[in-house]
C-alpha cells in the first residue's frame, strides 16, 4: 500500500512539474517589478517566455535579441513576458537601467514559477503557443541562438493566418 | 601528528560533500557573485609567485568555477 | 655583479595558468595590474659584507580572455617585471656566536617577460584548456605547457577539474665563470593536478585539491656561496578553500587550507582567511589575513660550513629553515557596470618564533616585505 502511495506522489510530482516541449504551459499569475500590478500568462497569442536573473552573464547578452524580438514582432499577436528570479528586485531594477524594455518584466523572488516550470538551467525561454502549448524551451543563450527561435514564433504565427 | 591531520582534513571535506543540498538552477544568485568566486583573476599568479619564490611551498592554488548554473 | 633571481630560484615558470571554467565566457575581459614590492632592509647588525638593501620590484600584468567563436575561448597573459637590490650569497658564524649575511653588492636593474596563451574548448559540460608559457630573463629561461579539463556534474553543482603540466628550465648564472658559478643547468618539472569543486547549499562552496609535481635536475642556488640540493624533488599539496555568503551581513568569508609536504623534509601548513565586505551596491572591502609555517629541510643548516664536502646536500638558504609567517593586507574593490578598480595592501613579517617547528637559530636573512598593487578590469 505504501508503495502505491510513494509512486502516486512520485508520479504526480513529475507532472507538476512538467513544462517540456509539447506540454500545457502552467498558468500563473506575478507582479511586476515595481509592484504596482499583476500579470497573467496571456492566452490566444504566441508568448516568449523568459526567465532571467541579474547575475545571470548570458542574460546580458540575451535581452537586446529579445527586445529587438518584440519590436519586430510588434504585439497584436505575439507578446513577450519577461520573469526575472532575482530574489533582490532591486539588483533586477539596476540591470534593466540600461535597456529600453517594450514589455512586461515580472518578478518571482521565491523560484514558485520558475518551479513550477523546472527550468534545467539559467537562463532557460519557453516558445508558448496561441493554445498554450510549449512550443520551443531553449535553455542558454549565445548571440546567433535567436535565429532558429525566430523561426519557430514565425511558424506558429503563420499557421494562425 | 602529521598523518592524523591530512586524515581528519579528507574526512571533513568528505563530510562536507555529503552534506550538500541541490540548489535549483534559479536559486544560484549568491554563487555567481564576485566575492564567491573560487579564483581571483590576476591575483592568483601574481600571490602564487610571490609566495613560491620566498616560502619553500609551492601549489594548491589552481581552482575551477562552482555553481553558476549559467548555460 | 651578480644578478640572483629573486623569484625563480625556488620555483618553475608559471604551473598557474588562468583557472578556466566549463561554460564559454560571454564577454571580452581585459585585466591590468601594477604591483610595487619592496622588502625591509637587513639589520645593519646581521650583514658582514655586502649590501644590506634588499629586493624591489615592480610588476606589471596584463590578461585577456576573449570567447572566440561559439564552443572556444582564447587566454593571454602578459607579465613584466624589474627588480634591484641585494641577496643573501652565504651565512656564516660571526664572532659573537650570532649568524651573519654575506650578501651581495646592491645590483643594477634585472628584468622578467613572461607570455602565456590558452585555448579552451567549450562542450555542454565540459571544457578543455592547452596552455603555453614562456619565461625570460637575463640567465633564467623557462617553457612549460599545460593542458587541463573541466568536467560540470550534479546539475553543475559539482566540477572535477584536472591537469597535467611539463615544464624546463634553463640557468645561465650571469658573471658564472668569475665566480666559479655553474655555466648551464637544466630543471624539468611534471606536475598532476585534480580538484573537486562542490555547492554545499545556495551559500557556500567547498574546493579540495590535490597537486603533485616531480622536479628533476640542477636544483641548486648557484648563486649562494655553497649550496648543494639534491638533484630531485617530489612535492605535494592538498589544499580546501570555503566561500560561504551572510546574507544579513552581505558579505562573504574566505577559509583557504594547503598543507605542503615534500621528500626534502620540508612540510608546511598555510591558513588564508578573507572578509569580503559589500557597502552599498558599488564598494567592497576585504581584510585578509595569511598565516604561514614550515619546518627546516633535511639538509638546511643555520651557517655555512665551507669545509663540507660539496657532494653533501647543504643550504643556509633561509627559505628551507623553520619559521612562520604573517601577512596582513586589505583589498578595496569600487564596481561599475562595465569596469572595476581596486587597491590592495600587504604587509608580511616573518620569523622563527611565529612557526610551528623552527629552526635552533633564527636565520638572519628572514625577511618582511611591504606590497601595493593597483588593478584594473574591463568587460565589454
Amino acid at each position: 500500500m505504501k508503495m502505491i502511495v510513494v509512486l502516486i506522489v512520485l508520479l504526480t510530482s513529475a507532472l507538476s512539474h512538467a513544462a517540456a516541449e509539447g506540454d500545457t504551459a502552467p498558468p500563473f499569475t506575478l507582479p511586476n517589478l515595481d509592484k504596482s500590478a499583476t500579470y497573467s500568462l496571456p492566452t490566444g497569442k504566441v508568448v516568449y517566455l523568459d526567465f532571467w536573473a541579474s547575475w545571470c552573464a548570458p542574460c546580458r547578452v540575451s535581452f537586446p535579441e529579445v527586445i529587438a524580438l518584440q519590436n519586430d514582432l510588434g504585439s497584436d499577436r505575439f507578446e513577450v513576458i519577461a520573469v526575472t528570479v532575482d530574489e533582490n528586485p532591486a539588483a533586477a531594477i539596476r540591470f534593466l537601467r540600461r535597456f529600453d524594455v517594450p514589455y512586461q518584466i515580472l518578478s518571482d523572488p521565491d523560484g514558485v514559477v520558475a518551479e513550477q516550470y523546472a527550468l534545467p538551467g539559467m537562463p532557460t525561454s519557453f516558445v508558448i503557443d496561441q493554445k498554450g502549448f510549449v512550443a520551443l524551451r531553449h535553455s542558454g543563450f549565445k548571440t546567433g541562438d535567436m535565429a532558429s527561435i525566430r523561426r519557430r514564433i514565425h511558424q506558429l504565427l503563420e499557421t494562425s493566418l | 601528528m602529521k598523518v592524523k591531520l591530512v586524515t581528519s582534513l579528507c574526512v571533513v571535506s568528505l563530510l562536507s560533500l555529503a552534506a550538500c543540498e541541490t540548489v535549483q538552477p534559479w536559486e544560484r544568485g549568491t554563487l555567481a557573485k564576485p566575492e564567491m568566486q573560487l579564483s581571483e583573476g590576476l591575483n592568483s599568479p601574481l600571490y602564487q609567485q610571490v609566495y613560491d619564490s620566498k616560502e619553500a611551498s609551492s601549489g594548491g592554488s589552481g581552482a575551477a568555477g562552482a555553481g553558476c548554473g549559467c548555460n | 655583479m651578480a644578478k640572483p633571481n629573486p623569484f625563480l630560484a625556488l620555483s618553475s615558470a608559471a604551473m598557474a595558468l588562468p583557472a578556466f571554467a566549463a561554460p564559454q565566457p560571454v564577454e571580452t575581459i581585459v585585466a591590468i595590474k601594477a604591483t610595487t614590492y619592496q622588502e625591509e632592509d637587513v639589520p645593519q647588525r646581521d650583514v658582514l659584507a655586502g649590501s644590506d638593501e634588499r629586493y624591489k620590484i615592480d610588476i606589471g600584468q596584463f590578461r585577456l580572455l576573449t570567447p572566440v567563436g561559439e564552443k572556444w575561448s582564447l587566454g593571454v597573459d602578459v607579465a613584466y617585471e624589474t627588480m634591484s637590490g641585494a641577496s643573501p650569497w652565504g651565512t656564516i658564524m660571526g664572532a659573537d656566536g650570532e649568524a651573519s649575511l654575506i650578501m651581495s653588492g646592491a645590483t643594477i636593474r634585472d628584468k622578467r617577460t613572461e607570455v602565456s596563451l590558452t585555448a579552451t574548448h567549450h562542450g555542454e559540460s565540459r571544457s578543455i584548456s592547452v596552455g603555453l608559457t614562456s619565461s625570460d630573463e637575463d640567465d633564467y629561461e623557462a617553457r612549460a605547457v599545460a593542458i587541463s579539463g573541466e568536467w560540470e556534474m550534479n546539475n553543475k553543482l559539482s566540477t572535477l577539474s584536472l591537469g597535467v603540466s611539463y615544464s624546463n628550465d634553463d640557468i645561465e648564472p650571469t658573471d658564472a665563470l668569475s665566480f666559479g658559478r655553474v655555466q648551464r643547468e637544466e630543471k624539468k618539472s611534471r606536475s598532476l593536478s585534480a580538484g573537486w569543486a562542490q555547492v554545499l547549499n545556495k551559500n557556500s562552496v567547498l574546493h579540495v585539491g590535490l597537486d603533485v609535481t616531480d622536479h628533476d635536475g640542477y636544483l641548486s642556488d648557484p648563486y649562494k656561496l655553497r649550496d648543494v640540493r639534491p638533484d630531485e624533488k617530489l612535492e605535494w599539496a592538498l589544499s580546501l578553500k570555503y566561500r560561504r555568503y551572510f546574507d544579513n551581513q552581505n558579505a562573504a568569508l574566505h577559509l583557504d587550507y594547503r598543507y605542503y609536504d615534500d621528500d626534502w623534509g620540508i612540510n608546511s601548513h598555510t591558513f588564508h582567511t578573507g572578509w569580503h565586505q559589500n557597502f552599498g551596491d558599488n564598494v567592497r572591502v576585504v581584510p585578509n589575513v595569511r598565516y604561514y609555517s614550515q619546518n627546516e629541510a633535511d639538509f638546511y643548516r643555520g651557517t655555512d660550513d665551507f669545509g663540507l664536502a660539496t657532494s653533501v646536500n647543504q643550504s643556509s638558504d633561509f627559505r628551507l629553515s623553520g619559521y612562520g609567517a604573517y601577512t596582513m593586507g586589505v583589498k578595496l574593490i569600487y564596481s561599475a557596470l562595465q569596469w572595476d578598480v581596486s587597491l590592495s595592501l600587504d604587509r608580511y613579517i616573518s620569523d622563527k618564533s611565529y612557526g610551528h617547528d623552527a629552526s635552533d637559530q633564527s636565520h638572519p636573512a628572514l625577511l618582511s616585505f611591504n606590497m601595493t598593487s593597483v588593478g584594473l578590469n574591463f568587460r565589454f
